[in-house]
């Protein structure tokens, strides 16, 4: 990093501000009498209209970012800006539109009608209307609609201190307003777009240098000089021009060798989560608002998604330091490319380069820099254990303990994991109850979550308003330039959400949603990892309870991600078993991988087992209702397990017009009797005066 | 992405066969006792010094995956010392898929003047690996196919061996192994008493090496 960068100014450059100008509701200011405004950019807006003077920060310069595409732009810029304030204004345009979705993608044919059509609000592939639902509240995109509040913009981007400061002012606003207001291209909302850009601009600009020699003004990365953002940057994956900053995305999912043996070897989740957030926290350096050397754009509690130089400059081992130290290890996927071909899905970006390439591998390597690598991060772990080996992890030597009378060997670390406490502890006072218990599992299939938006993405292409007077060539090349980064990040700030309304609901812990009816006691439920949300155990007091938290959830995702509910990335396996039964046994049941396209995953070890998609949970919440089915059903399981499978079907099959509910679930929803048992056994039925929340 | 590399040894490929076997994966706790879908180094080597008395076999060995589907049985084992049965296990073993007489697979045994003296005609030899010995379980067929000079291939490793056999297949860990996926495997000592564990490869191991280690080709950059 240059030193003149290190120069302590009075203000950062905050590198988020220079959208600030899209939470300007234009036509509410010209219908109050101030008429000379448009577009995004305020640097030639005429401010004694409000009787102010432009502010002095240097986040003023990002209003330029529209207009300044290389270094070497003499005219129109302040004349007080300095070699920093030029360099600022630069990385900003290039992290401005890696973070783009496709807005920065001038597809073919624009000019015509149907690339104009600009919609009010944010269109999220996952939940179209997010936004119509937020106006309901009385919630709107603009933030700044009256002179007055437009002062208060200019002043903001004065005395802001912080990308936090405006993300927690302008919450709202950055969430509804998208990146881009026109259609196809309005699906990301702005505060994504600009955590993202700012995430991506403070990287490079720790790790470039200022090179002004005779006036002529460079930035320098990796040796390579730059004076513009095709230079840096290079053409999108379908031209020929090279980008020369070669930077690396690289996503990690963190594993842990641990066999989870007693309730406290839990603790490694909580560890796990401690040491993320541990690297989420490091990127800021010495709280710097400007500078990071590398940035966590998104994590969950099992997964880190990172930018950062290339290997020779900062060794990916070395971030994820405090992982491997503790003992988990990385599976890891790297793209290490020119900065304009950085996408979420690597690979599919791999396949593009071959095939514009016709199938040349070395061909396309020659024209654009893309690498994409697969592989494993381990701590140091020694070539030879003399035994005996440590029982959890099985990678390190095992050291003597003896707890309740029971020897067990444990290697420091594993040891450790043990002493940092009791995780439902409350499980135990359970045991006189002498009722079932259940333990929940959440998840977030992250490759399916990738491959999924482009899915979604290709639907509104097709499918969204106006795209149909969109020619056809145009609308492929749309779904040729998505690139889910930015959705996906905004996806999984969405899914931390979403868990914690189901934390709230299961634990009453909010009034709004009292109407979601589930019969727990407040001391029947625990989370057992501090702030992992992940993880349930209940108590079931009532057999009802388990359809009760299934429709919760069910309701949520329909709420939260309604166009996922089929091949749902978001996962809920349930394994429901007497309190005394091992816990390992419901664990071994969650780390199993689900079949593709299952939401639910139910289980009562050794007796039942079902997975589904949502519309066949929804088939059978629906269908299975009253008494007398109910009996019907429970005959039918006995005779399965007297008789066999097909005795069962044929009977099922003689009562079809009695019960027509259970044929129809065979025939119209794909489901096997053996499937249709098994989920009324762990669920039963629903009464019919039940009052649904499924709907 | 194949090619022919002088420096890989040769093989003994044998054909097997078994009506079950259970090698059964090192986990703590609990009442369930999972069972690997290859046969490790490890397995082999003592499986082979026991039966042949050759202590310096490399071998590996892998199930037909079309022959085989995963079972559960229930032991509950005898503790002669209190006189009654502990707690019921569940072990998972390989039992041959339904309509499928038995269980094929092949194991690669590095061809050496000792190999080929001990498997140097057509004839059967029976030989016991995995848990559950006693049961009836592992009792493994083998017969001599051909000896092989594999080719070389980029990908995902599909057995479990130690990364000190490694040579024996060809392998320069260093060289040829480009993104490894450690576990531990046994290796007794000279009397069979006692051991150690030495850093293994296992499956997921992204490497170079002989085409019949190898699943799913790797398609990336290295």
């Amino acid at each position: 990093m240059h030193d003149a960068f290190r120069t302590p100014r009075s203000k950062p450059f905050i590198a988020e501000l220079h959208d600030i100008g899209k939470l300007v509701d234009v036509s509410a200011l010209k219908r109050s009498g101030l008429d000379k405004v448009k577009g995004h950019t305020y640097h030639k807006f005429d401010l004694s209209q409000l009787g102010i003077e432009a502010p002095a920060s240097p986040s003023w310069l990002g209003q330029w970012h529209d207009e300044f595409k290389s270094l070497e732009k003499k005219s129109g810029l302040p004349a007080n800006i300095d070699d920093k304030g030029r360099a600022c204004l630069l990385l900003t345009v290039i992290s401005d539109r890696l973070a783009s979705t496709i807005s920065r993608t001038r597809v073919a044919g624009e000019e015509k009608p149907g690339f104009d059509r600009i919609l009010e609000g944010v269109n999220l592939l996952w939940r179209p209307n997010y936004y119509k639902e937020e106006q309901m509240k009385g919630n709107h995109w603009a933030a700044f609609r009256t002179p007055n509040e437009l002062k208060e913009m200019f002043n903001f981007i004065d005395d802001c201190e912080s990308p936090e400061d405006f993300f927690t002012k302008y919450k709202i606003s950055l969430s509804l307003t998208p990146e881009d207001k026109s259609v196809p291209r309005n699906i990301i909302p702005l505060r994504t777009h600009l955590d993202l850009t700012g995430k991506i601009f403070r990287v490079l600009l720790y790790w470039t240098q200022i090179n002004n020699e005779n006036g002529m003004l460079k930035l320098k990365y990796d040796n390579q000089e730059i004076t513009s953002f095709p230079q840096a940057a290079g053409g999108r994956i379908n031209e020929n021009n090279k980008g020369k900053w070669i930077f690396r995305l690289i996503k990690c999912y963190v594993r842990f060798p641990q066999s989870i043996a007693r309730l406290q070897d839990l603790n490694v989740l909580e560890l796990r989560g401690e040491m993320i957030r541990k690297i989420v926290d490091d990127q800021k350096l010495n709280g710097d608002p400007e500078c990071q050397p590398y940035a966590v754009l998104f994590n969950t509690d099992d997964f880190l998604c990172l930018i950062l130089p290339r290997e020779n400059i900062l060794d990916i081992a070395d971030i994820v330091n405090p992982l491997l130290q503790k003992g988990f290890w990385i599976e890891y996927e790297e793209l290490e490319a020119e900065l304009n071909l950085i996408t979420s899905n690597g690979a599919k970006a791999r396949e593009q380069l071959i095939a514009i390439n016709n199938g040349d591998r070395s061909a396309a390597r020659k024209k654009r820099y893309l690498e994409l690598r697969r592989g494993y991060l381990w701590p140091n772990i020694s070539e030879i254990i003399e035994p005996p080996l440590c029982d959890l992890c099985q990678q390190r030597r095992g050291e003597r303990y003896i707890k309740d009378q029971i020897t067990e060997w444990l290697c420091p670390i594993c040891y450790g994991i043990r002493k940092m406490g009791e995780p439902a502890k409350i499980i135990s006072e359970w045991e006189d109850a002498e009722k079932q218990v259940l333990w929940l599992k959440v998840s977030l299939d992250q490759e399916q979550l990738a491959r999924y938006l482009q899915l979604l993405f290709d639907k509104y292409i097709d499918n969204g308003p106006g795209m149909a007077e969109v020619p056809l060539e145009a609308r492929e090349e749309f779904k040729k330039n998505f690139r889910p980064l930015a959705a996906q990040m905004e996806f999984i700030d969405q899914y931390r959400t979403f868990l914690k309304e189901f934390r709230d609901i299961l634990c009453k812990e909010n009034e709004h949603f009292s109407q979601m009816t589930i019969d727990i006691q407040t001391d029947a439920i625990t989370y057992p990892i501090k702030n992992y949300n992940e993880l349930t155990v209940i108590r079931l007091d009532k057999n009802e309870i388990l359809g009760q938290i299934l429709d919760a959830f069910y309701s949520l995702l329909q709420r939260w991600f309604p166009e996922c509910l089929e091949d749902c990335p978001i996962r809920l396996a349930a394994s429901l078993g007497n309190i005394k039964y091992p816990y390992q046994e419901h664990w071994r049941f969650f780390e199993k991988p689900q079949l593709s396209g299952s939401v639910f995953r139910l289980q009562q070890p050794g007796t039942h087992i079902v997975e589904l998609k949502s519309s066949q949970f929804l088939a059978l919440r629906n269908k299975l209702r009253g008494d007398k089915l109910s009996h019907a059903l429970h005959q039918l399981a006995v005779v399965e397990t007297d008789a066999g499978d097909l005795t069962a079907m044929i009977q099922a099959l003689n009562q079809r017009k009695r019960f027509p509910e259970i044929f129809e679930l065979m025939w119209q929803n794909k489901l096997s009797l053996r499937q249709i048992l098994d989920f009324y056994s762990l669920v039963g039925t629903r009464s019919k005066e039940m009052t649904a929340h499924v709907k | 992405m194949s090619n022919n590399r002088s420096r890989l040894p040769s093989f003994l490929r044998l054909h097997l066969t078994t009506l079950a076997v259970a090698i059964g994966e090192r986990v703590k706790k609990g009442t369930f006792r999972p069972c690997v879908e290859t046969i490790p180094t490890s397995t082999l080597m003592g499986c082979f010094f026991e039966h042949f008395g050759f202590r310096d076999f490399v071998a590996i060995g892998f199930f037909d995956e079309d022959s085989y589907q995963k079972k559960l049985h229930t032991y509950a084992p005898f503790d002669s010392a209190i006189g009654t049965a502990k707690l019921p296990l569940v072990i998972e073993y390989l039992a041959p898929k339904d309509g499928i007489k038995e269980i094929t697979g092949d194991i690669y045994v590095a061809a050496s003047d000792e190999t080929r003296c001990i498997f140097n005609d057509n004839s059967d030899y029976l030989v016991s690996i995995g848990a559950m010995r006693s049961k009836g379980f592992g009792q493994l067929r083998l017969r001599l196919k051909q000896e092989v000079q594999p080719m070389t291939k980029i990908g995902y490793l599909r057995g479990r061996l130690r990364e000190n056999d490694a040579l024996a297949f060809g392998i320069d860990p260093k060289r040829d192994i480009i993104s490894p996926n450690y576990g531990y495997l046994f290796r007794p000592d000279m009397h069979r008493i006692s051991g150690h564990y030495e850093r293994a490869i296992l499956p997921g191991t992204i490497l170079e090496g002989p085409d019949f280690l190898i699943g799913e080709e790797y398609q990336y950059d290295r």
